[in-house]
């Protein structure tokens, strides 16, 4: 039996319960990381009972001479400075006390009795978004987690991240685990523990090794994990081919396939090479950017500049910021780029000295409904911006060229929130729009491949596809026209069977 | 939490570069239906390169280690 211990409330530094756990990477990025919040106090439970940590035990600690306890500790950050009469006030439901607490908290840290590997869960809520106006960091896989503390709840943003332990899971194990835990996917299954992720990898893709200690996972493994879990894996090649093996990606289509998944809500697990092994992280956010300037009657990809993607890598910690940059050879790689410090200690970056990642695979776990690859939305919505914009060059030739963007969302988030947020404005124009879609267009599947196309001259028109059917047909459901000038365009083009039929609802101003 | 927190896949377009009137005063010609076949075999093969970095066939067997 364990002997009762009280919360413990201190000051957020050196000595404190994160400084406990050593000098490693993963702790010193999560100390700057969390110096950069303006973290000020920290709460630690002395007992917690985590589900994640109970099933590793389980499955391999508890065998172990070593005697490994079953009961890990818990830390909660707040950017406010307070004592332990603050949060016995707030456990007391002390309205203003709640109001500071839960407005301060930044995320929590569960340490797990594993003196290697003692970072378990860990939420931390993302920095503040400086450039939110003009470059929007997108992260849409996080989602929200409610802790509570003596009856206390406190919620923060983000997506779970944990070091890997090297018995239970490796890099490619806690990988796949966050990306389970995103919002897009978290409602189709259970959230598996990291020790039911490595199971399923071995249950059906079994590789000859044993599954406890693990020593790491195949990318058929990962995939049939993924099919365990009653989801589908989509897994997106690099197109830099060499003596027909894949080798590496280039910078578009690297950042094309990433944002298209996460502006989806789905992470992206990135297989490659770190110094000569291969290794696996997960991406949870990128940085948006301009699209890059489209020659005339050309298109470009409006993802293809965006200059740094957010990682869940078990070697540092969650959400590091990475540029995208490429070799001489036109293949993408990634470098930690941490930014702009906030706080003025003296904490050294762990990130500096990192290696470069080349990515080779992406795997994206996704509802087995949504049918549709990446590459064939992208396929299809270039093949279409591209034949738009010929024809616009044909009839003015001072035209500028188009971009275009991909993604996947659930129907009823494209009514609600994409239509929204290009139409909030004009709200006659986006009552008119969402009835066109639902009472002249066929019933639409529950995923929506969207294809949105403009350029410098703003969003045109987007295009709405069925998920559900296979890649070699990949049916319209209606174009959505936001530009007046372009609509009659793209009703020659239909008429002439240059773009493929379906339902044109007229959401100009006109 | 919010979608505008999450910034749920907003899309920049436009933003401050280029020339936001650039389509303004686009007429439809009245030989459009004229030029759409003229340029149709020309827009079909711009199209078909423009697609080829996205149709490379998914192969899995190349990463030689399983990653850890």
């Amino acid at each position: 039996m364990h002997s009762p211990k009280p919360l413990e409330v201190g000051p957020f530094g050196a000595g404190d319960e994160l400084a406990k756990l050593g000098g490693s990477d993963q702790a010193t990025y999560l100390r700057r990381y969390l110096e950069d919040l303006d973290a000020a106090t920290i709460v630690t439970e002395p007992y917690y009972f985590d589900r994640d940590y109970l099933a590793e035990l389980a499955a391999f600690y508890s065998l172990s001479a070593h005697g490994y306890p079953n009961v890990c500790r818990r830390l909660h950050f707040f950017s406010e400075a307070f004592d332990r009469g603050e949060l016995e006030r707030a456990i007391a439901n002390d309205a203003a006390a709640v109001l500071r607490l839960r407005a301060s908290y930044l995320g929590f840290v569960v340490v797990r009795p594993i003196p290697a590997s003692p970072l378990g869960r860990t939420v931390v809520r993302w920095y503040h978004d400086r450039d939110a106006a003009s470059a929007p960091r997108i992260m849409t896989p996080s989602r929200d987690y409610d802790c509570h503390v003596a009856g206390l709840r406190l919620t923060v943003q983000g997506l779970a991240w944990q070091q890997q332990d090297s018995a239970v899971g490796t890099c490619a194990t806690v990988a796949l685990w966050s990306m389970l835990h995103s919002s897009a996917i978290a409602g189709y299954h259970a959230l598996p523990t990291t020790a039911q992720v490595t199971r399923a990898a071995h249950r059906t893709a079994g590789s000859g090794r044993r599954v406890f200690p693990n020593a790491g996972l195949d990318i058929e493994q990962l995939c049939e994990a993924i099919k365990e879990f009653d989801l589908s894996p989509v897994v997106v090649p690099g197109d830099i081919v060499r003596d027909g093996q894949v080798v590496r990606f280039s910078r578009e289509r690297f950042a094309a396939s990433c944002t298209a998944m996460i502006r989806s809500g789905f992470p992206v697990l990135l297989l490659g090479e770190l110094d000569g092994s291969a290794h696996a992280t997960c991406a949870v956010g990128f940085r948006s950017s301009n699209p890059p300037t489209a020659a005339r009657g050309n298109v470009v990809h409006h993802d293809a500049n965006v200059p740094f993607i957010y990682i869940h890598d078990d070697n540092l910690g969650p959400s590091v910021r990475f540029s995208i940059s490429t070799n001489d050879d036109g293949v993408a790689s990634l470098r930690p780029a941490a930014p702009p410090r906030v706080a003025a200690t003296q904490t050294p970056d762990p990130t500096v000295r990192y290696p470069a990642f080349v990515p080779s695979h992406l795997v994206v776990a996704v509802p087995e409904d949504l049918r549709t690859s990446p590459d064939a939305l992208h396929v299809a919505g270039l093949d279409i911006a591209t034949k738009v914009s010929t024809v616009l060059q044909a009839v003015q030739g001072s035209l500028p060229g188009l971009s275009m963007t991909t993604r996947f969302s659930p129907l009823r988030d494209y009514l609600r929130r994409e239509l929204d947020q290009v139409l909030a404005t004009t709200p006659a124009i986006l009552g008119r729009a969402r009835l066109a879609l639902l009472e002249h267009v066929p019933p639409m599947s529950r995923h929506v491949g969207i294809v949105r196309v403009g350029g410098d001259a703003g969003l045109q028109f987007d295009v709405l596809f069925d998920t559900t059917d296979s890649d070699a047909h990949l049916p319209i459901f209606a174009y959505v026209v936001y530009g007046s000038e372009v609509l009659p365009f793209v009703a020659a083009l239909i008429a002439h069977d240059e773009l493929p039929r379906a339902y044109v609802v007229d959401a100009t101003l006109g | 939490m919010s979608d505008d927190e999450r910034s749920q896949g907003k899309t920049l377009w436009n933003s401050g570069r280029g020339d936001p009137t650039a389509f303004d005063g686009l007429k439809v010609p009245d030989d459009l239906d004229e030029i759409i076949r003229r340029v149709s075999k020309q827009a079909r093969a711009a199209a078909a390169e423009r697609v080829k970095p996205y149709q490379t066939p998914v192969t899995l067997a190349t990463l030689r280690y399983p990653v850890k």
